[in-house]
């Protein structure tokens, strides 16, 4: 289970930056065309 | 010792009630129905009926998988399998649940990211949609007809032991009851109905084994020691001991465990009604916290396992279980009826049918949406047909797969169920699994490795079980002992079908000369480890 709690506390937080961070530029893209 | 001898011998004509035993699974049928009923209100989209509009929490769906996952074959076949077999029949509880990190580490959160529906939306993001959808679907209903086999036959089975319903007539109506119930429940219910039929039935599975397990130790003092001197005490082996240790199952050919623990452990990642359970939370996190939940569940049923089984062997007897109706998978209900008479074993038996209700619903399901989603709408219609008339084509195809099981379930009656449980695991370890590993984690893999793999894997598994001691050769062999053909010599073919598979799926990608598109390939990276892009949760 150490995975597990590793990927709760480290992985997850990353993914959703990331997520956030893709959505930004994806929105950015859009209000420009 | 004394406590357990002062438990009423094993009984050698089953005291049944089948008046009690169907009022118990009635009330069973028409509470979940009720619930099926109200849950099923709100569907309305694919996501709804396809995947319950992915808004279980990862907790209901880990008990949604726990009762997807622990099927008859599970809770009536291991339990026999340890009562005769002692320690060899333990070792597929363990194959099952050590499978379950396979699907926790490799598997669950990337497929819940990528996909949308099916196993095959993973594995045709990046490759050619048409083919890899095909074969993904054909593997998948193959996976699951087996599988649906493997339970209508189980049901018939236990109809004998537990209704008293022994000639041939009565189990097929039975069988047939079962798949006109499994019908009405997809139907009715979609994704969202059977996911809380799952739930409700792991619930009942893991009390009523719960229960017998407390039962077997309190008479024991709660001492695990003494249950086991108890089951070699009561056991014909010889020496009796053998009980406690490995070989009378295996002990002839130990390369024929690895292999079915090969299958076992790589098939689970593989099985597409597992694989689409991961569909229908909102996360990956939820994903995860779905397996976690599902390997606690499953783990702690395992544990039951083992004092149920040795609990039958010592105080209703191997001779007693194998002279039954059923045989090995009489042994827990047998036990019920040892510990709390008929009644308990009414409930048991009531838990037992609604095991097998639930698992064929799940599967039911699967192939439905295997069809409609990848056949019917990717590959006939080529993308282009709406969500509605898709939906319906699955609901057609609930029908007709539900007459197919019923007649399939009819005809392997009294046939090895173990065996088409294992085929079921071997066709998923070998021609899915490969191809779902190497989709997520190899960037060169290619659409001609996908095909080679999965029709590889998949025709590989077949031609060696119609070529082993399954088939023929052996007494127990479904063409007996007179006839023989079996060159291969092992009754599952996991060590050798899986590797192949691998190998198929290597060879075809370095060998193909058209490339996949790289963007594509980062695309699904992306995606699969962040879930931008991914399904959200339907909004009612």
């Amino acid at each position: 289970m150490w995975y597990v709690s590793f990927a709760n506390r480290r992985l997850d937080p990353v993914a959703a930056e990331l997520r956030a961070e893709l959505e930004g530029i994806e929105l950015e893209g859009a209000h420009k065309s | 010792m004394s406590i357990f001898t002062a438990v009423a011998p094993a009984p050698t004509v089953i005291d049944i009630n089948p008046i009690l035993n169907i009022s118990i699974f009635g009330a069973f049928v028409v509470v979940t129905m009720f619930i099926v009923i109200r849950a099923s209100r709100n569907n309305s989209s694919a996501a709804d009926f396809y995947a319950g509009g992915r808004s279980f929490t990862g907790t209901q769906n880990g008990f949604a998988i726990s009762g997807d996952y622990l099927s008859a074959a599970s809770f009536l076949g291991i339990v026999g399998a340890i009562a005769i077999y002692g320690y060899d029949g333990f070792l597929y509880s363990i194959g099952f649940l050590v499978a379950w990190l396979v699907a926790l580490l490799l598997v669950a959160e990337l497929m819940r990211n990528t996909g949308k529906f099916t196993m095959a939306d993973v594995l045709s993001f990046r490759l050619k949609q048409r083919p890899v959808r095909m074969a993904a679907a054909v593997t998948t209903l193959a996976v699951c007809f087996f599988y649906l086999l493997a339970q209508m036959a189980g049901a018939g089975g236990l109809v004998s032991l537990l209704l008293g319903v022994s000639d041939k007539l009565g189990q097929s109506i039975v069988i047939a009851v079962v798949g006109v119930l499994m019908i009405a429940y997809v139907l009715i219910g979609g994704m969202k109905g059977t996911t809380w039929v799952q739930i409700i039935k792991a619930f009942l599975l893991i009390v009523g084994a719960g229960l017998l397990t407390v039962w077997v130790l309190v008479l024991s003092g709660f001492n695990l020691s003494t249950v086991f001197e108890n089951a070699v005490a009561a056991a014909t082996h010889d020496p009796a001991s053998a009980i406690l240790s490995p070989g009378l199952k295996y002990g002839k050919n130990p390369l024929d465990f690895i292999s079915l623990a090969i299958a076992l452990v790589l098939g689970t990642a593989g099985l597409p009604h597992v694989l689409m359970r991961f569909y229908t939370v909102p996360t990956a996190k939820a994903a995860r916290k779905s397996v976690v939940w599902a390997i606690w569940l499953i783990g702690i049923f395992y544990l039951f396992t083992l004092v149920m089984g040795y609990g039958a062997a010592a105080l209703v007897g191997s001779e007693a279980i194998l002279g039954a109706p059923g045989a090995e998978n009489s042994a827990a209900p047998l036990l019920a009826l040892a510990l709390g008479g008929p009644v308990l074993l009414s409930i048991i038996s009531a838990i037992a049918f609604a095991t097998i209700l639930a698992v064929v619903a799940g599967l039911t399901i699967t192939a439905a949406t295997s069809f409609a989603h990848d056949i019917y709408a990717s590959v006939i219609k080529r993308g282009k047909v709406d969500a509605d008339a898709e939906v319906k084509v699955a609901r057609r195809t609930v029908v007709v797969i539900g007459i197919l099981a019923i007649i399939g379930g009819i005809g392997v009656q009294g046939q090895n169920i173990a065996f088409l449980v294992a085929l079921a695991f071997a066709v998923a370890a070998s021609a899915n699994l490969p191809t779902i590993l190497y989709s997520l984690f190899w960037r060169r893999f290619t659409t001609r490795g996908a095909i080679w793999s999965m029709y590889g894997g998949l025709s590989a598994t077949l031609l060696l079980i119609v070529f082993s001691p399954v088939f023929s050769g052996t007494p127990t062999s479904v063409f007996g002992e007179s006839v023989n053909f079996a060159w291969f010599p092992l009754s599952n073919p996991g060590i050798v079908s899986i590797p192949l598979a691998f190998f198929l799926g290597w060879l075809g990608s370095v060998t193909s000369r058209a490339k996949e598109e790289p963007a594509i390939a980062s695309e699904m990276t992306v995606r699969s480890l962040t879930g931008h892009g991914a399904e959200k949760a339907v909004e009612h």
